[in-house]
């Protein structure tokens, strides 16, 4: 999903900030929370753990919202929190080797007023395939991929939020759409 | 081929319109002639739109009372001590720092003062001092008024 991005995002985050006014605080997590616990699960293969991680990006932003400036997009602060910690969280799950892969349910929220069930059928089976060809990118190329496609961010944002070049986006996005290609060419039926 | 393999690194960054001018006008011009690259393009266009079509996973009807329950959770834990400490040293103003000084004298004054040397001959007054656990000058005092006691007591036996 892309964000209709504007200034008002960074305009409520220093309202927040001002007048420590709640309401702005919540109209920007009833906001980005779909889109980004969206993120954090397909980040992690965890429903629940992606609602933590969310929630724990929303407390940082809360808890440091005296020292927020804008001086980049809202949206690019937010996932480039989320990224940082659902990087870290695999790291350690890595080191663990506790990774959880199973699908856990993932995304099926077909409405009733949607397509009809065969497209609904169809439209699920296509995500559950790229769902399961996107858990098997590197966290990194996966990170850069989401950021993309489904936040629309520019390379310099995904840059900043994976602590990198932008060639090396450029890089990364390459390998992780190729890489992508070749799982689905793989696995269709 | 090798021109193929040289543009179809580009064909990424040529997507997100992310590619600069100069190489993007010679990838056009590759596309043009290459079909090839133009269905590699296309299939990367057919994969970003679904992935953008991917449905959103649903959240838990806890989720934002999760977010507040952690916000007050935090506030109500007590602060780490160099957080605290960190927050107190950055209250602090200008006047306060200039008091600063003005303490660290004082203190200097009266630790001084509570730990006068003692002239050398008064040394067995304070071994006796320790055995009671009497470290201060003014319980010395009371050491000495106990040996002219003890004193007192061997001139009354010798009378």
């Amino acid at each position: 999903m892309g964000l209709a991005e504007t200034d008002q995002d960074a305009e409520l985050m220093l309202r927040l900030r001002e007048t420590g006014d709640r309401r702005a605080f919540e109209e920007l997590y009833r906001r980005f929370t779909p889109p980004l616990v969206s993120f954090l699960a397909r980040m992690v293969r965890d429903r629940a753990r992606a609602e933590e991680l969310a929630q724990d990006v929303f407390v940082r932003i809360y808890q440091a919202r005296d020292r927020y400036e804008p001086r980049a997009r809202f949206s690019t602060y937010l996932f480039g929190i989320a990224t940082n910690l659902a990087l870290n969280d695999l790291d350690r799950a890595h080191r663990r080797h506790e990774r959880s892969m199973e699908a856990d349910g993932m995304p099926a929220d077909f409405g009733a007023d949607g397509p009809g069930l065969d497209e609904q059928i169809e439209a699920k089976l296509t995500a559950e395939r790229l769902d399961s060809a996107l858990a098997e990118l590197p966290d990194r190329q996966r990170a850069a991929l989401l950021l993309r496609t489904s936040e629309g961010l520019g390379y310099t944002d995904i840059a900043a939020a994976l602590d990198t070049s932008v060639s090396s986006v450029k890089s990364l996005l390459h390998r992780a759409r190729t890489d992508l290609l070749a799982r689905l060419g793989a696995s269709a039926p | 081929m090798r021109d193929c393999d040289r543009f179809h690194a580009d064909l990424s960054a040529h997507l997100d319109g992310e590619l600069a001018p100069g190489p993007g006008r010679a990838l056009e011009a590759h596309l043009r002639a290459c079909a090839g690259c133009a269905t590699s393009l296309e299939e990367l266009r057919t994969l970003d739109g679904e992935l953008r079509a991917l449905p959103e996973v649903g959240v838990s009807p806890q989720f934002e009372a999760g977010i507040w329950a952690r916000i007050h959770s935090a506030e109500d834990a007590p602060d780490p001590f160099f957080r605290r400490l960190q927050r107190w040293l950055r209250a602090r103003t200008i006047l306060d720092w200039g008091l600063v000084p003005v303490v660290v004298i004082a203190l200097a004054l009266f630790v001084r003062g509570g730990s006068e040397p003692l002239p050398e001959e008064d040394w067995a007054l304070v071994a006796d001092a320790e055995s009671f656990e009497l470290m201060l000058s003014d319980d010395i005092e009371l050491v000495y008024a106990l040996d002219e006691l003890e004193a007192w007591d061997t001139n009354l036996e010798g009378i």
